[in-house]
């Protein structure tokens, strides 16, 4: 049976701090009031006028404190009122993304602000004398205690395991000349994006060739996605209101048609209720059920905003979703899916690989991009897809709806 | 109450990764803001108890046994034993089946999928770096035991092991309750006569160590060597004009002899340069061997060293070190992209 919201939800504004590997000069909070004005600004909208919000914030160790959320309330401008913390891995962002939604689909809020900030990369090893060990480290630190985090399990390699099980299951998919030329094309749409961290950069399929294996035989550095430090603020509005705002704000409401989330188990084995190998089930089944709340499918898509942790994995949860089979994710390329040689415009943000990763907010910063798209090129639909936790565990993703004022 | 100890002196935490109480006053280069940095930790230590899956470990390092549990009613048998009871029967009650802990499993399985390596590992493994670790089936598990993997014979490459791959179980010599008491290495790299019995010792197994070989010397190299030396001091000169390079090199400091078909150089790196010396470097940190001099000269257009390392093009002689190599693959894209900007600007 399809599920309905109780009533229809829209963002009626945006805003996303410029991405960057390091904000030595903005604390958390800076960052995430920043965005919050940033949204408010956008939306015309007075603060008063808020009732609630929502907070992606991915750990405490990132964020040098133990139940960060309770500090960020009075900075968002939402004293006395109620403020929810989601922490769901890599996909705390669609998570908090799917929570605000409920907050006003269900009928308790009108207004609601979602947030999500980052700050990774005041994390530091003193024994390499450099960051990344330590960002990756923080992350390892939600492995099993028990069974795993004694192993030397990172982030990458619970990724780079669902890869190369997905390679063991179809050896001749996922071909590093598609990748190399899918890197090419992402590097060159985060040229368009204001706020991208990888601006600069130049990227062929030969430098992806030639760059270091991070795992082997999974992927390369060029591969993977940045660390980012940043902030971005989505405006949720309810049906009746949205429209109201929108129209002062001189931009049309993006609706919110279909949300959908999926959890796989954490243990891998050869059956259910195991997580299997060669899958991200988790992505199937929530585009599955947020296709089936707005009533469309792959075909209805103009744009997708999906959380590519590493472009392997890009490759597989476009399978996943159904904009190519299983087994042939290469046809992203090779049969001309892919804009600029296809349609479907794929992370025209630049992504996560060149985009920026602020893990609190990446997937709002996708919905921004999402958003920002469908209003500038006047496409109709578009999807935001979240992964996270180890093995790409945690799934989720939103069907996004241009409206008209 | 009986307490192991690995060695006195090992600390949870290395005392090197410990850093001093510290401040220091930073100006952003983006956008010239003065920032106060200073030294936090945030930290917990603990007693963690492994709770109701004590008698996993507890059999590991007292009978050098693996034992899953089994649910009476449905017949799933679980390795390791992560939980007490069957997620998919439940009693008349409703509450879940308890499922019956002690289940001895096989000490030989398969691999569930091809292990990643890691390369570039988190802060408290780097020194391990490369490592494998992957899941293995055992006998009528439908889970998998998460394991690291190793082979007896050198350099673990990819191909060693993939799906499917027979492996047995090995045990450390020392074992004190930690999911490294166990690893995985092929069942063919086993001599034949204890492939069958259970609780074999690392020590029972011929491990072959990681040896840099003295590079051939010939002419064809020789040729090269000078046009590398070329190549590799042009490509140096370059890390003062790169901000980024030079944070890559910031406090890290190495004398590197590099032994190649064609000759000898040093690198010494210090103060976030580097400084190419020609012949012996005495008492080096690090050794690098490379047959063929215009691997270096790749270097300097990006092709990677680890790559090199991994595909037996060269070789260092202290594995643990990997973490200067890494430095040493960044500086091509670094200068390359400071280069690109600055000819943007």
């Amino acid at each position: 049976m399809r599920k309905v919201p109780m009533r229809k939800v829209a963002i009626v504004g945006a805003f996303t701090t410029p991405c960057r590997g390091r904000w030595l000069s903005k604390t958390l909070w800076e960052l995430a009031q920043w965005a919050v004005s940033g949204a408010l600004q956008d939306a015309k909208l007075n603060i008063n006028r808020v009732e609630a919000g929502v907070i992606g914030l991915y750990n405490d160790i990132f964020a040098r404190q133990a139940i960060p959320e309770s500090s960020f309330l009075g900075h968002m401008g939402l004293a006395f009122k109620p403020l929810v913390r989601v922490t769901n891995g890599g996909a705390t962002g669609i998570y908090a993304f799917g929570t605000g939604f409920d907050m006003v689909a269900s009928g308790r809020y009108d207004i609601v602000l979602c947030i999500g900030a980052e700050k990774a990369t005041d994390c530091y090893d003193f024994m390499s004398e450099t960051q990344t060990p330590e960002v990756v480290q923080t992350i390892a630190w939600s492995w099993d205690p028990l069974f795993e985090r004694d192993q030397g399990a990172t982030a990458s390699d619970s990724y780079a395991e669902v890869i190369l099980s997905y390679l063991d299951h179809y050896p001749n998919d996922l071909k590093m000349p598609v990748r190399g030329e899918i890197l090419r094309i992402l590097c060159e749409q985060a040229k368009n994006n204001p706020n991208a961290q990888r601006r600069d950069e130049i990227v062929t399929p030969e430098r992806v060739e030639h760059s270091p294996w991070i795992i082997e035989p999974a992927f390369k550095k060029l591969e993977t996605c940045v660390y980012t430090e940043g902030a971005c603020c989505l405006i949720f509005a309810a049906e009746g209101v949205a429209e109201e705002i929108c129209r002062d704000a001189g931009q049309p409401p993006i609706w919110i048609e279909g949300v959908g989330f999926a959890n796989e188990p954490y243990w891998w084995g050869i059956k259910h209720p195991h997580k299997l190998p060669g899958r991200i089930e988790s992505d199937h089944l929530a585009a599955k059920a947020a296709y089936e709340m707005a009533g469309v499918g792959p075909k209805d898509i103009n744009v997708v905003e999906l959380h590519d942790a590493f472009l392997p994995q890009l490759e597989i949860t476009m399978a996943e979703m159904g904009f190519v089979p299983l087994g042939q994710a290469d046809d992203l390329i090779e049969k001309k899916v892919m804009a600029p040689h296809g349609q479907l415009l794929v992370n025209p943000s630049g992504g996560l690989i060149y985009g920026g990763h602020f893990v609190g907010g990446s997937n709002m910063f996708s919905a921004w991009s999402a958003r920002r798209e469908l209003i500038r090129r006047g496409m109709d639909y578009a999807l935001v897809h979240g992964t996270g936790a180890s093995s790409a565990q945690y799934g989720g993703a939103a069907i996004l709806k241009r409206g008209v004022i | 109450m009986e307490k192991v100890m690995r060695r006195p002196g090992e600390y949870v935490i290395p005392h090197e990764a410990i850093p001093e109480v510290m401040s220091r006053i930073t100006v952003f280069p983006e956008d010239k803001a003065v920032c106060l940095e200073r030294t936090e930790p945030m930290f917990t230590t603990y007693w963690a108890s492994a709770g109701e899956v004590s008698p996993f470990f507890i059999a590991v390092m007292k009978e050098k046994k693996i034992i899953g549990a089994r649910c009476p009613q449905c017949q799933m048998i679980i390795c390791p034993p992560y939980m007490t009871r069957c997620i998919v029967c439940q009693k008349e009650d409703f509450s879940m089946v308890d499922m019956e802990v002690g289940v001895e499993m096989p000490q030989v399985g398969w691999m569930l999928g091809t292990p990643p390596i890691t390369v570039f590992a988190n802060a408290r493994f780097a020194r391990y770096a490369p490592f494998g670790r992957g899941r293995v089936i055992l006998g009528e598990s439908q889970s998998a035991l998460p394991i690291q993997v190793f082979t007896t014979t050198g350099f673990l490459k990819p191909g060693i092991f993939q799906r499917g791959t027979k492996v047995k179980i090995i045990f450390r010599k020392n074992r004190m309750g930690f999911s490294t008491d166990y690893f995985a290495v092929p069942l063919d790299e086993v001599p034949e006569k204890i492939r069958d019995k259970n609780g074999v010792e690392e020590t029972a197994l011929k491990w072959k160590s990681t040896e840099i070989s003295e590079p051939q010397v010939t002419d064809a190299h020789k040729k090269q060597f000078s046009k590398m030396l070329q190549a590799v001091t042009k490509f140096v000169s370059a890390i003062p004009k790169s901000p980024r390079a030079q944070r890559d090199l910031a406090n890290w400091s190495r004398k590197i002899q590099v032994k190649t078909g064609g000759g000898k150089l040093g690198l010494i790196l210090d103060k976030q340069r580097i400084k190419v010396v020609k012949e012996k470097v005495p008492r080096p940190d690090l050794i690098l061997g490379i047959e063929d001099p215009t691997c270096l000269i790749g270097w300097t257009n990006g092709d990677s060293l680890v790559n090199m390392i991994r595909m037996g093009f060269a070789g260092i002689n202290n594995l643990q070190d990997m973490e200067t190599i890494f430095k040493l693959d960044r500086l091509p894209r670094s200068i390359r992209r400071d280069a690109e900007e600055r000819a943007g600007k």
